[in-house]
């Protein structure tokens, strides 16, 4: 009896969402998501704060401002004040936002705004990845597998891996970031010293380096071929590829939501209806890999 | 015109990138900062960078204590940044205190600290830094040279022990006579 009344939920839960799948209602949901971004991960300047706490405040009241390009330009125009004392500070994915904003405000000049947001969002994340893939790829201490290797014995944001897949302990993990610590603290030029390490650490980081290289040169490729080769009309698929096994390890939500609104601005979804519960629940997973009860509990669980 | 809108954020991206990593390759920037995807790709991320200033003369060679160095210099150590760091120690008068520089620092295990004094002790003495002109022959003008550095704590895997090493990634060294007063 409880199928049919799940089913049911499903398909009114599907019915409330199926609306926003329409190209013309595009902006509602890649803009919602991008205010998302700029409220909760942008740096904490102060022009930054207030400009965009307005702007989201007043696009709250009238849906209609998230069609205008001024609306948009001046969410630009207030991001780039806002960053611009902090620009060898901010991550990539803050360079990213600011394309971003810059694409979403051009899109509202153009006859198909639909279509000229896709184009840029494939063209942003194709590039950026492609950026990504040749810094890795002409790095020895990537392609070497050290660079993962001392993420995963130093890095806290892949802090319960290594005591869950192999044979260090987790008071053996910690005494390497204390040691990594002190390091960094004394800043001495002469001193080295030995840390906790075995076979299986480098194994996994190998396994990490080439996944990782190998999933961001193929989101690349997919998104930076012709859009409607084969080849193209997959890239929705690898990007969730993308996003679901990498921020399932890596707490960066930035990157994640920004993907996430991005894909969102190129995806089919009036043909494929999967692609925006897909992901709405990449967005959902970014979002608890980010949330400090989550991450404790799934490094807990040694994740 | 209209046509070339959607093109105009991307090439954007290409033109930062394309001067980071220049910029990355010809300078101590590091390669995760500026807009040119990076990040993940090295494991010399500004939080694997420390900076320091070490004083020298006749006495030896001292760290000059609570001189971490603000974000921007661990990121991108440029020379003008470094010198001036230097620049600011070596024309300072220095007196030594007693302790010990590592008090406060906590260990990860009881050898380990005993393990670093033996090697170090000698150039981490703790000193007192006061902004005064000194001139020749005036206490302080022992000090000979000052050194800012930027290093990143290299992980070093071997089969055998993995050792955390660190690689200068810039380093500028002002003699005193650079002061303005001498």
């Amino acid at each position: 009896m409880r199928v049919p009344v799940r089913a049911g939920r499903l398909r009114a839960l599907w019915d409330g969402l199926a609306p926003l799948t329409a190209p013309e209602r595009r902006i509602d949901v890649v803009g919602g998501v991008t205010l998302v971004i700029l409220l909760l991960t942008t740096e904490a300047t102060w022009a930054l704060q207030i400009g965009t706490q307005v702007l989201c405040a007043a696009a709250l009241v009238d849906r209609r401002l998230l069609r205008s390009a001024v609306y948009w330009f001046a969410l630009l125009a207030v991001y780039v004040v806002g960053v611009s004392g902090v620009v060898t500070l901010i991550d990539n994915h803050e360079f990213l936002l600011g394309y971003w904003l810059l694409a979403l405000g051009l899109s509202r000049l153009q006859t198909d705004s639909t279509a000229g947001l896709a184009t840029s969002a494939r063209l942003l994340i194709g590039l950026s990845f492609a950026f990504a893939a040749l810094w890795k790829g002409i790095t020895p201490d990537y392609t070497g597998g050290t660079a993962f290797h001392a993420y995963l014995l130093f890095d806290p944001r892949f802090v319960g891996i290594v005591p869950a897949f192999t044979s260090l302990t987790s008071v053996e993990a910690a005494a390497n970031y204390k040691t990594y610590e002190t390091l960094v603290a004394i800043a001495d030029g002469a001193v080295s010293v030995p840390v906790a390490d075995v076979p299986g650490v480098r194994w996994i980081a190998l396994g990490m380096t080439w996944w990782t290289l190998l999933i961001e040169a193929a989101v690349a490729l997919v998104f930076l071929v012709p859009a409607r080769s084969a080849m193209g009309r997959a890239r929705h698929v690898v990007l969730l590829v993308f996003l679901f096994t990498t921020y399932a390890l890596a707490p960066v939500k930035g990157y994640g939501w920004l993907l996430v609104a991005m894909g969102l601005a190129g995806a089919p979804l009036d043909r494929h209806r999967a692609l925006l519960p897909a992901f709405a629940l990449a967005f959902v997973l970014v979002t608890a890999r980010s949330t400090a009860p989550v991450s404790r509990i799934l490094e807990a669980l040694g994740f | 015109m209209r046509r070339v809108l959607p093109f105009l954020p991307p090439a954007l991206l290409v033109l930062v990138a394309v001067v980071q990593l220049g910029l990355a390759h010809t300078t101590p920037l590091t390669q995760w900062k500026l807009g040119g995807f990076g990040m993940f790709s090295t494991s010399d991320a500004p939080a694997a960078r420390a900076f320091r200033v070490v004083v020298e003369g006749e006495a030896g060679a001292y760290a000059v204590p609570g001189n971490r160095g603000p974000a921007r210099t661990l990121i991108w150590p440029r020379e003008a940044v470094l010198r001036e760091a230097a620049r600011d120690a070596v024309c300072a008068r220095w007196r030594l205190v007693p302790g010990d520089s590592l008090d406060g620092l906590t260990f990860p295990s009881a050898g380990w600290p005993a393990f670093y004094r033996a090697t170090t002790v000698r150039r981490q003495t703790d000193v007192d830094g006061v902004a005064i002109r000194a001139g020749r022959g005036e206490p302080g003008a022992a000090i000979e040279t000052a050194r800012a550095t930027v290093i990143h704590m290299r992980l070093d895997a071997r089969a055998d022990t993995s050792r955390l090493v660190p690689r200068v990634v810039a380093e500028v060294e002002v003699p005193r006579t650079a002061c303005a007063f001498l």
